[in-house]
């Protein structure tokens, strides 16, 4: 369409206008730009485009090959559901921001050099941190607080680790990185921090589910994603991501199952998936690169689908808490159908997205003889079913019946949810149309026999244990409760030291001005002996008609001067 | 053009005269107010015709010789070019901004107030145009002067102990070490020319340099190293357009700026770098930058709040400059510049927030958000660009900085950058923070619902400087090509 | 909006009963199906009778009972944080 043109400006610069359209209009208008911005991407030759000079640096603002355009046209779909889902608020500023999120988020897979991934990584991070605002209670401005702070910290660690990487002479290009050089080190440690590794995970479970209703559909789509896709260019086939991975899905799980708040469970599932990426990530070759970029496709849909779906009964009931929940089958049939299908989705049963996606990441571990990591992934993949496929529908939409009768999900929200449903089955239907976008060609084939059986084994026989244990009344209940996680270091003890180091910083300060006044005041003794009673800085206003007379003289001279 | 450019005495005459037709209009508010901005924009004019890629620096012209290599003389090169830029045409937006901030708060004695801020650019464009150091010393120490009727301008006890700290300290330190440090100077090298790459090269060396730059960045006071930097928030009794331009901009730029002239000028880069004589400016340099961070944390009054944020950004600069490496320093003068506008803006904010509804504390402002739309989002752009996030202009300067400091190897210093970052997004972005998302205060709901943005004459100055920022941060690079002969002869 | 009254399909408790019968009988098929084809596979206990469905089952009681153990430890009170 137009050369050099950046898709992602027109979905960072076109929401500023939204706030002048109202009704239908608004709506309209919000819908074309990602439409827009997708014609952009899909002319756009591959390669590098838009190169700028700055600072004694030539950034290329716009590159695309195989994998960003995957990306990017997933960011696309993203964005355009959640503009969907999001239609029937009369918050313009919420709109406005999730695009231009959306936007920064797509800078990021679209950018060519280190230079412009910072830039549109932070401005993903201050536009994103927006949408937990936007809820404007206590809790989520605190949580946003800290949010931001986090990403800011990720930001600051990208932005060290860049001109450290550039200052030992290596290039400004956004390409494969050493992890052992310090600006290597810092860069991976700053994607971390965004893809949530183990740790450094607890902003996204602190802060996600704090978020507006719309807000964390929109989240949960792109920060971790576009951070899986950093990963994926600057560290491919680094072998401590393998094993950072299997951390990342095996541990949110256990905190999934005693989790009350329901999109806090599905956050800690967002880790266990994010997980499965990164291990593909780690393991680098072309099947587990492919895998990892699948699994990310098909991840932002159904894990959108089931944030949808828990943000229909967030706004139906203003209720997300499994405990307060139950029965809303009855009210909200529809909702529950589409988060069942996000849910097996999610699970990877056959037929369904992830089964797929996921299996070409297990595939290629077992094929570089990962055992230990093989059945971790198994684990993990037992244990996604049994907190997200079963927890999320079943503590929501039936268990005992809470009572709550409330009106079906809005029209908007419901077509947002049957986009995304729609879509998570096309691709587990017809899987080769999501692997032609794929960036390598492996003919991986997920229908075998074997695969289609085995999985169903372990989902069922899963299925069987959550049934026995809940009828059996093993299964711990849902509780009004908090769970302890890493962020407590800095809520807690941190926070007691931030504060004792703050008090002391600032009575330092002022004791330092008091000793300085004190010793002036004795040197201003000893010449008050010599000069009287009236000293100079004791007068103030002749002081300030003095001056008067100077720069009057002054002025004077200079007159004088240009006249002869 | 040339004839322009010969004749700098005009930038301290401009203002001089409009002073003039303030103190003849003394009784007509509008001629007066009129004349305040014409001699503003002729300024601004004035310095705009200067700019001429082709000349980077002409031959000092001196127009009175004391004695022997001691003379009021002017020059114009690319840094103090920039400089009476930034101050000239900040000057013309924030008289707009006075005239709205003293009409909404009817203060008194609006003329003396016009006067002293017309006689401070002056002084100010003497700074700029130094060409060497004892021009700019009696500049700066008129500026001190001119800006103290300012500071007192409310004449309460209050304000007039505020006075006292600010005239004592920064007349204090520029006596007993600016002083001092320019004496040295001159009997070392019987010159105090401005000179490329400096003036001290095979005069002094080893801990002698080291002590003449920590002379001359104490005496400085204007920069606000510590422990010499509580003048800043001594001043902030002075009314807000006042805080604005000259604390923030004139007063505080024309300190680093004079640290940027001495380290380019008279030391030269390179010098201090083999001498080895910025290290313990360094270390002062990051502990003020660090502590006021921390101190403006604690702060819940506003204006006192952006006065120790203003410390720790003017520290920012001095760093740039003692890394004695070009691309720091190169840094440093475009922080000057970033940090002007976002600061500015911040500062406005803080008086069209005062003028509407006469809030001072950070704590009053919960929900105000949604009365004062156009106040909040500006600050909120102008604190976000002062933090040093992209898209706004001050992250190129901050870049440029880190960048120095990993050059030189100061990773402590990169590190500290880092911990400085967070403080700024802790105790600036909750301003307008609280202001949108949380539900209104006592104080807010006291005030009721008459509450509105301030005038005009504030609002539209306050939103053109924010705007700014933003679109600075696009057009940086003529700026850049523009400095960078100075710092990379 | 819906009649509370309304009695729905699962409401009923045999219901609830035939669709866990239901269960048990699509997981012994499922069981039941690895006598009939050959598995394709990696790691040699793949081809253990039932791996993948014992597997499943153990893993998802472990995790459930580890967690229930977990709760001992971090679990607090909703106001532990004091912002809610």
């Amino acid at each position: 369409m137009i050369a050099d043109l950046n898709p992602a400006l027109i979905m960072v610069m076109g929401p500023l206008l939204i706030p002048l359209f109202k009704g239908y209009w608004r709506a309209a208008y919000a819908l074309l730009l990602p439409v827009l911005s997708f014609l952009q991407l899909y002319s756009l030759p591959a390669g590098s485009h838009a190169e700028l000079e700055v600072l004694g640096m030539t950034l290329t603002t716009l590159h695309v090959d195989r994998l960003s355009f995957m990306f990017a046209v997933i960011f696309h779909i993203a964005a355009f559901i959640t503009v969907v889902y999001s239609l029937h608020l009369r918050d313009p500023m919420q709109q406005a921001i999730s695009l231009i999120y959306a936007g920064c988020a797509l800078g990021v897979v679209l950018a060519g050099d280190l230079v412009t991934l910072f830039i549109y990584w932070e401005a993903a991070a201050i536009s994103s941190v927006f949408l937990i605002w936007a809820r404007r209670t206590p809790a989520s401005y605190r949580a946003g607080m800290r949010y931001l702070i986090i990403q800011v910290i990720s930001g600051l660690m990208l932005l060290g680790g860049i001109i450290l990487h550039t200052g030992s002479g290596g290039s400004i290009e956004f390409t494969q990185l050493d992890l052992d050089t310090a600006g290597g080190l810092l860069i991976f440690i700053a994607f971390g921090i965004k893809c949530a590794f183990p740790l450094l995970h607890n902003w996204l479970v602190d802060a996600y589910p704090e978020a507006t209703v719309t807000g964390t559909v929109v989240l949960s789509a792109f920060t971790t994603k576009m951070a899986v896709y950093a990963l994926a260019t600057a560290f491919p086939g680094t072998e401590i991501l393998i094993w950072i991975g299997l951390v990342m899905t095996a541990f949110p799980i256990f905190y999934a199952v005693i989790e009350n708040d329901l999109r806090r469970v599905l956050t800690y599932s967002m880790i266990n998936q994010l997980g499965f990426m990164v291990v593909g990530v780690g393991i680098g070759t072309e099947l587990a690169l492919n895998g990892a970029a699948a699994h990310a496709f098909a991840d932002i849909l159904f894990k959108a689908l089931l944030f949808m779906s828990m943000g229909a009964v967030l706004l139906r009931t203003g209720k997300i808490n499994g405990s307060d929940l139950g029965g809303l089958y009855k009210s909200m049939p529809y909702t529950t159908g589409f988060c069942i299908i996000g849910a097996a989705s999610i699970s990877a049963f056959p037929l369904f997205s992830a089964f797929v996606t996921k299996s070409m990441i297990m595939e290629a571990a077992a094929q570089e003889g990962l055992t230990v990591a093989w059945l971790i992934l198994l684990f993990a993949s037992a244990g996604v079913f049994h907190h997200a496929g079963i927890k999320i529908p079943f503590f929501a939409f039936f268990a005992h019946d809470s009572g709550i009768r409330c009106k079906e999900a809005p029209a908007s929200m419901l077509i947002a949810m049957a986009l995304a449903a729609s879509l998570s089955m096309c691709i587990g239907i017809f899987p080769q149309t999501l692997y032609t976008l794929l960036p390598y060609q492996t003919g991986y084939e997920p229908f075998t026999l074997t695969h289609v059986v085995t999985q169903l084994q372990l989902l069922f026989f899963s299925a069987l244990a959550f049934t026995w244990l809940i009828r059996r009344g093993i299964y711990p209940p849902e509780l009004h409760s908090v769970n302890l996680d890493s962020d407590w270091l800095y809520r807690k003890p941190g926070a007691w030291l931030a504060h004792q180091a703050l008090h002391s910083v600032e009575s330092g300060e002022k004791g330092l001005f008091i000793t300085i006044r004190k010793l002036s005041f004795m040197a201003g003794a000893r010449l008050h002996r010599h000069h009287g009673p009236k000293g100079l800085l004791a007068r103030t206003w002749p002081t300030g008609s003095m001056v008067l007379w100077v720069a009057f003289l002054l002025g004077v001279y200079l007159i004088f001067y240009y006249l002869f | 053009m040339s004839w322009l450019a010969e004749h700098l005495e005009l930038a301290i005459l401009i203002p001089m005269l409009g002073g003039l037709c303030i103190l003849v209009f003394r009784n007509r508010p509008k001629l007066r107010e009129t004349s305040s901005i014409l001699a503003g924009a002729l300024l601004f004019l004035y310095v705009t015709r200067l700019l001429d890629p082709d000349t980077e620096r002409t031959e000092a012209r001196t127009l009175l010789e004391i004695s022997e290599g001691l003379s009021i003389a002017f020059h114009l090169e690319p840094l103090g070019l920039v400089f009476a830029l930034l101050a000239s045409g900040l000057w013309v937006i924030t008289t707009v901004y006075s005239i709205g901030y003293l009409n909404g708060n009817a203060e008194k004695n609006q003329t003396r107030f016009y006067l002293y801020f017309a006689l401070s650019i002056a002084s100010t464009m003497g700074i700029a145009f130094a060409a060497n150091l004892f021009t700019l010393f009696i500049f700066y120490e008129t500026l001190t002067l001119c800006t103290y009727p300012l500071v007192t301008h409310k004449q309460t006890p209050e304000a007039q102990n505020g006075g006292r700290v600010y005239l004592g300290v920064l007349l204090g330190t520029s006596i007993m070490f600016f002083l001092s440090a320019l004496v040295i100077t001159w009997i070392h090298t019987g010159t105090l020319e401005f000179t490329p790459d400096g003036i001290l090269e095979g005069k002094i060396e080893g801990i002698t340099a080291a002590l003449l730059f920590t002379l001359f960045m104490l005496g400085i006071g204007k920069a606000a190293l510590m422990p010499f930097h509580r003048w800043l928030p001594a001043a902030m009794v002075a009314p807000t357009p006042v805080s604005a331009l000259l604390h923030a901009v004139a007063v505080v730029k024309a300190g680093v700026f004079t640290v940027l002239k001495v380290t380019v000028y008279i030391f030269g880069i390179d010098f201090i770098a083999t001498q080895d004589a910025a290290t313990w400016v360094l270390w002062l340099a990051v502990i003020t930058m660090l502590t006021t961070s921390v101190v403006a944390l604690s702060k819940d009054n506003l204006k006192a709040r952006l006065a120790y944020s203003t410390i720790s950004q003017l520290a920012y600069i001095v760093i740039g400059a003692s890394l004695a490496w070009p691309v720091a320093a190169l840094g440093g003068a475009l922080h000057m510049v970033t940090h002007a506008f976002g600061k500015i803006t911040l500062f406005f904010c803080a008086g069209a927030i005062y003028t509407a509804v006469k809030f001072t504390r950070v704590s009053q402002f919960d929900g105000l958000g949604r009365k004062m739309p156009f106040t909040f989002m500006a600050f909120l752009l102008a604190a976000l660009s002062v933090i040093g996030l992209p898209p706004f202009v001050g992250s190129w300067s901050k870049w440029l900085l880190v960048e120095g400091s990993a050059s030189t190897g100061h990773y402590f210093v990169l590190a500290a950058f880092g911990l400085s970052t967070l403080l700024n997004c802790a105790y600036l972005l909750p301003v307008a923070l609280r202001a949108f998302f949380r539900p209104p205060g006592p104080d807010v709901t006291a005030a009721g619902p008459g509450i509105r943005e301030a005038p005009l004459a504030c609002l539209v100055p306050l939103c053109a400087t924010a705007i700014a920022t933003l679109l600075l941060f696009f057009y940086i690079q003529p700026l850049y090509e523009f400095l960078y002969p100075v710092f990379d002869p | 909006m819906n009649n509370p009254k309304k009695r729905y399909w699962l409401d009923h408790r045999g219901n609830i009963d035939r669709l866990v019968y239901g269960l048990y009988a699509v997981c012994a098929a499922l069981m039941l199906f690895d006598f009939f084809y050959h598995k394709h596979t990696y790691f040699p206990f793949e081809n253990w009778f039932g791996f993948f469905g014992w597997f499943g089952f153990i893993a998802c009681v472990a995790l459930v009972l580890l967690a229930k153990q977990m709760r001992k430890i971090v679990k607090r009170d909703e106001e532990y944080y004091g912002d809610r």
